[in-house]
Parts: C-alpha cells; structure tokens; sequence
C-alpha cells in the first residue's frame, strides 16, 4: 500500500482510531502488527509469508541467544541468526545475480533467474526488514556481552516467548518504516514498546513531519518523476547536453525528495501512534565532504553499516591500509545492498573511491575553510553525488557510458525547454529546503522559536499552509517510491 | 531534520484553518469559471487532461475528433475550428483516444483514426481505467478544482506557451532523423507484433462500437519522413494496416503526398506543413 494512495487514509483512520479506544489499550501491539499485516500484503498477500518466517526465525533466535547458557552457545545462536538473515536476503535478492553469474562462468547462455524459475518476485522492503533482524540478533548478544553501547538491549527480550515474538513482529513490521525504513535499531526501538495515550501525541511535530514529507513527495519528486523520466534507453540519446544535464539534476531532486519524504512521513506516522523513529536526513546538499554526506543521507543505513560492519571490521583503528580496504567494502556492500546488479556495486565503489581519495588528500575534511572554499566544495559533493545517481537510474552499466557518450556529442541539438523549465521549477523547494536549513540558520530559528517571536510563528503557519495547499492543489502523478524496489 | 515539540508554540491548528480557507476560495474562483484550465506541464499530466477533459466535460460544439499520438499533436485544426477536438494522446496509438471518446459523455458525428507508425504503440489501458474509476470520475464532475487541468503550475506555465497554428519552421535534425532510421531497420519482433495484434483488434472492436453509435469513422493517414517510411518496420507496419484496414471498406483521409511530407525529427510534421493538414481536415468537415 502506498502512503499516497486514497485506501491509504481509510487505512490509516481505522488503526488510529481502534489504537486509541481505550478498552483495546493493553490491545494496541496486536492491533499494530495485524494492521501492518495488511498493509504489507494489500497487493501481494504471498509475500507476507516470507515476512512472517523471517518475523518468527528472528525471535526464536534471538530469544535463544538470550537465554542460552553460556557465551560461546549464545554466539553460536547469534551467528547462526545472522547467517539465515543473509541467507534469506541472498536468496530471494542476489539469487539471480548469484545463479546467472554461476552459469555465465560455465558459459550457459540464456540462464533464467533463480526467482523466474521459482516465479517469485523480489520481496517488498527485504533489505530493509532483515536488516533490522541482524540488528535485534547483534544487539542481543552484544548486550549478553556487557557492551554498554547496547544498554538498552537488556529491555529487548522479555521473559515470555510470546511477548518477545509479539514485540519482535511490532519492531521489523511497523508499518510506517516496513517497506523503505528508516531502518530501526533493536535497542532504540524495544524500550519504546509500551501502552500509549492519545494524549500524549506530538500533534505539531507529527503535523510538520507529515506535511513535509508529503510535499517533498507528491509535489516535488512526482511531478519531477514526469520529467525524469527520459533519462531512459533510448530516449537520453535525443536530449541535448543541456536537457540531459538538467534532467539528471532534476533527478538528484527528486530521489532526495521522493526518500527523504518517504522518511519523513514514516516518522509522522510513527509520532502519531506514540513511537519516535530515528532521522534518516539531515540536509545532505549541504554537504561539503563526501564523509559528512554519507552522514547526512540515509543515516539509518550509514549508521547500520557504521556499527555492525565497519567498526566490526576494525574501522579506521586498524592502519592505513586496513581502513582503506574496509571503506572500500563497506561501500560496494552497501551499494549492492540497494539491488543486485553490476550498476548497484560500482556506484558503492565510486563513493568508496570518492571517500577514500578526500581521506588521503585531506587531514581533517570537516574542517571549518573559508566561505568561498565551502561553497567550491558543496558544488564538487553536490555534482560528484548527483553523477552518481545515473547508476541508480539507468539499469545497465552500459547505458550509464552511453549516456554521458550522448550527453558529451549532443551540444548542438536543440534545447528542450519545455522539459527544462518544470524541471528547474520543480526543482526549487529542494533547493530552498536545504539552504534554509544551514546549521548557522537553523540555530537562529530555534532561537526564534523559544522567544515566542509572533512575526516567525506566523511566517511558519503560512508556510506550513502553503505547503498543504500545494499537496492537494498541485501533486504530481502517484508514482511507487524509489526505495520500495530496494 | 530534527524537529522540537511544543504545545505553547503549535502552529498545526492555524495551519490546517490557513490551507482550508486557501482550498477553498481556490475551489470557488474554479467553480466559478475565474481559473483558466491548463493543458498538463508534463507528457503524462498532458495525456491525462487531454483525455480527462474529454470524458468529463460537456461539449455540445465538438463535431470532430481526431484520435491518435504526438503525430496528430502537432495538428492544429481545433485552433482554426472549434467542432474539432484533439486526442493526440503521446506515446500511444489511437485506440487510446478512441476508447475515450466511445465512453464519453460527448458523441462527436465523426472520428478521425491516426495510422501509421504509432499502432505499434500500444494502449494506455492503466490511465484509462484511472480516467474511468469511480473517484477520479467524481473529481472530474465534482471537485475540478482537484484536476490536474487546474493545478496551479499548470496554470503559471500555461501562460508562457504560445497557442498557434503554424509558426516558423524549425531546421530539420539529420541526427534525430538518422536516429529514427535507425531505430526503425530491423524488423518487427515478437514483442511489437504482439502489441500491434492488441492494438488492431481493440480498433476493430472500438470501430465497431463507434460505427454502431451512429459515429462516422474516418481513417487518417499519417506518414513518416520518407528515410523512416523506407524502412524494414515502416514498410511491415504499413503492410499489416492495409490488410486490416482496406480502402475498400474503410474511409480513408490521406490530406499529404508522401512527397510532401517535411518533418522535424523524422516523425513530427514541421509546424507549416502541420497547419495545412489542419487546414484540410477542416474543410473536409464543411459548414
């Protein structure tokens, strides 16, 4: 189901509705999980089978590795919980990577896919939902381990199988981040597990969350989706440099805005039935390095890679060479992670290159140069990162060469300005968005806000307005989000 | 993108009242005639209204319409003549159109039937059951100011495009043109050949249907460049409508000599050319 679509609201009116009734209060996980249930399933209901195994393997193990006797058993339970993870990942998302490059290596033209043999479709959110399994299992054991980082772990497993499973099935299937996360972490999101009162919604949080989201959504990256569009085979090889370019800024837009409205909706919603999900961005244009960009975009992902596979692999703390050959890793991993194809890993490359080329060259990136110099470096992050995004929009490798061979000889061909100019319109809250929120800025509105300043609270009411009014004035064509086919 | 919460400092309820009152009095000046509609910024939004429009709205003038691609786009002949209406629907063949104007509330005396190289298109049959859903129906009569033919962009952009038929030709692109060639060599393949399959059949059983409510249905010929008609799929593709489509027992308008025909990219009529189609087809009408 998408959260754009009419069914969406009735959706979302009958859960919050039978959420708050008092009489099902000591109800409100049951309700959430049945609810997310039917979320998940509305237009393939054979996938949720999947769902559910991976729901329940994730609590038996994880309740296992609790309550296992010794450390060297309770590991043993974690790695096997983190091996079934990647396995079920491996095979229903690499499964067709895995067997046509198997049978490309004993040169058997037309291999068919594992998933068409099976005729089993890629399972909706699996990168994300096993993910946050591994995170339960990790954060599990690591609490078993006296890590103090995963305090919060030892309020994960309750002493009844039945309540664990119950809040496991609430953590990985809440449906607000099931499908394109953010992803959660276990010990962030269990001691959260309680009754909630209706009182105690953030209405205005969850109000500017959700209008937020929603423009950057139905405004912004689906009217943009329109125009983007043609940056497909064969379609780029008539646009002329000037149109390819702007399309593919246009898309750098866009996928910000359809994830980062993703992302923030999914908060709202969680603000409304009393759970707080973690930011997923912080302004990433803004960047002026490649490492404070992957701290700024996708958070929940960077984070989850940060924790349980950079540090794990030794990080930075192991000598130079080691902490070049773990970024490196991090970064294809990570790249294959958003889908499996050759495009998917060497965009993870790229920025693993990109990252490891700024750490020979630079002492400390972060550092504070002058405003010029800043600027110079926001344009390099911002174009370094937006080239990138071709792998994300052309399927093959091939056509990503082939694109840039077009966009190189067609200087001369006629500009499409009908294409260009809602483009660059569309493209303008994103850009205002992220220059209105510039650290220096941010702090001076917060000032503004504690001051009860009556001309900001107006000048807020009337953007919020505005921005509402175009959601449902101007919305573009619905469109799935980006990050569903991950 | 942290966000702080304060009850003291709410702004949502303001907010909400704010946006209400603006969708309101937008509603109003729609209802009232005060918003010009827009055409759509997008292909998609464009197809959309030009489809949506059709099926919704009363049309008593409209005695003519043309169904077909981008190539019946580039015609002009409602600007000379409002009895005709345009459902050039782009990236899709006729039967788009067609089945429109068979489920409209409009019945126009005659229909003009694009043929040419855009049957191995196919059919929007996704937006067309979104046109027809029992929500997008009610919007359509209902809520216009919920149309994408009243979007505000719409509207602003609008008014920057110039409405005219005809206009100063453009230099044709070789490499567009090439392109298309190209593109157009090899023979059909298993997959255009199912397409066009679904494509005839659909236009024989909308034909039918538009025949049996009284319609007179005219065939209109659309040719390439003459480098793209001399092509292996051109000359397939020509080969498959007459068979399905004999002169013998359909009305066919062919307004252009192949010779005659310029275009811009190999498939696009050139816009003077265009307006002496337009100019033809409305004579054809007569008073």
């Amino acid at each position: 189901m998408l959260f754009t679509a009419p069914e969406f609201a009735a959706f979302l009116l009958i859960t919050f509705g039978l959420y708050y009734v008092s009489a099902f209060r000591k109800h409100q996980v049951h309700i959430l999980v049945g609810a997310s249930m039917v979320f998940y399933s509305w237009t393939q209901p054979v996938l949720l089978a999947l769902l559910v195994t991976s729901v329940l393997l994730n609590s038996l193990i994880s309740y296992r590795t609790f309550f296992a006797k010794d450390s060297s058993s309770q590991l043993r339970w974690a790695i096997s919980g983190v091996v079934v993870n990647l396995g079920i990942l491996a095979f229903f998302k690499y499964g067709n990577l895995i067997y046509s490059l198997v049978r490309s290596a004993f040169s058997s033209p037309g291999a068919e896919g594992v998933q068409h043999t099976l005729g089993i479709a890629l399972p909706i959110g699996i990168s994300f939902y096993t993910f946050e399994g591994i995170s339960l299992l990790v954060d599990v054991i690591r609490s078993k381990q006296g890590d103090t980082k995963a305090l919060g772990a030892n309020r994960i497993v309750d002493e009844s199988f039945w309540k664990h499973t119950l809040n496991t099935s609430l953590f990985v299937t809440f449906f607000p981040h099931l499908i394109a996360g953010p992803i959660l972490k276990a010990r962030h999101y269990f001691p959260q597990i309680q009754e909630k009162f209706f009182a105690a919604i953030p209405w205005d949080h969850a109000y500017r969350t959700l209008v937020t989201g929603f423009f950057l959504k139905m405004v912004v990256a689906d009217n943009l989706s329109a125009f983007t569009n043609f940056i497909r085979f064969p379609e780029y090889q008539t646009l002329s440099t000037a149109t390819g370019l702007t399309l593919l800024f246009g898309y750098s837009m866009q996928i910000f805005a359809d994830f980062a409205g993703y992302s923030l909706i999914a908060i709202g919603l969680g603000a409304l039935f009393g759970y707080e999900l973690p930011d997923n961005f912080n302004f990433p244009y803004i960047a002026r390095s490649l490492s404070e960009f992957w701290r700024r975009w996708h958070i929940s992902l960077s984070t989850w890679l940060r924790d349980y596979l950079y540090i794990p692999l030794g990080g930075n703390k192991k000598g130079n060479v080691r902490t070049y050959i773990n970024l490196a890793l991090v970064m294809v991993l990570g790249g294959l992670w958003h889908g499996a194809a050759l495009s998917y890993a060497v965009w993870g490359a790229y920025h693993g290159l990109g990252l490891a080329i700024e750490r020979l060259f630079t002492r400390n990136p972060d550092r504070e140069p002058g405003q010029f110099v800043n600027g110079v470096r926001l344009l390099l992050v911002f174009s370094f990162v937006s080239f990138g995004w071709l792998l994300f929009k052309l399927n093959q490798f091939h056509e990503v060469v082939d694109f840039c061979r077009y966009m190189a000889s067609n200087l001369r061909l006629r500009n499409d300005l009908p294409t260009i100019g809602p483009t660059l319109l569309f493209s303008i809250p994103v850009i205002v968005y992220h220059l209105y929120n510039f650290d220096s800025r941010r702090a001076h509105r917060a000032k503004l806000i504690a001051d009860g300043n009556t001309g900001y609270r107006m000048r807020r009411i009337a953007i919020y307005a505005l921005l509402l009014t175009a959601i449902i004035l101007n919305d573009g064509t619905s469109n799935d989000f980006i990050y569903f086919q991950f | 993108m942290t966000s702080s919460t304060s009850n003291s400092k709410d702004i949502w309820v303001p907010s909400l009242c704010v946006a209400a009152g603006l969708i309101f009095v937008y509603a109003v000046l729609v209802q009232l005639g005060k918003v010009p509609s827009g055409k759509g910024v997008s292909q998609y939004q464009q197809n959309w209204v030009t489809m949506e429009k059709f099926s919704a709205d009363r049309m008593p003038q409209v005695e003519a319409v043309l169904c077909g691609s981008s190539m019946t786009q580039t015609l002009k002949p409602q600007l000379i003549d409002d009895r005709f209406y345009n459902m050039g629907v782009l990236g899709t063949s006729a039967l788009t159109g067609l089945t429109i104007v068979n489920r409209s509330v409009n019945k126009p005396k005659v229909v003009f039937i694009e043929m040419g190289l855009p049957v191995a298109n196919g059919v929007e049959t996704t937006m067309i059951a979104s046109i027809e859903s029992p929500y997008h129906k009610w919007v359509a009569s209902r809520a216009k100011f919920l149309r994408q033919d009243y979007q505000p962009t719409d509207i602003l952009l609008a008014k920057l495009r110039k409405k005219t038929v005809g206009g100063a030709d453009f230099p044709a692109n070789a490499e567009a043109i090439a392109g298309q060639v190209k593109r157009h060599t090899p023979l059909l393949v298993g997959s255009e050949l199912t397409m066009m399959d679904r494509v005839f059949a659909g236009l024989h059983e909308e034909i039918d249907r538009a025949k049996a409510n009284g319609v007179k249905v005219v065939l209109l010929e659309m040719r390439c460049s003459q480098e793209v008609e001399a092509t292996a799929k051109m000359q397939a593709i020509w080969g498959r409508i007459q068979r399905e489509f004999p002169e013998s027992e359909y009305t066919w308008s062919k307004p252009l000599q192949p010779s005659d025909v310029v275009t811009s990219d190999g498939i696009h009529l050139v816009p003077s050319v265009a307006a002496r189609v337009s100019q033809a087809l409305v004579d054809s009408l007569g008073r």
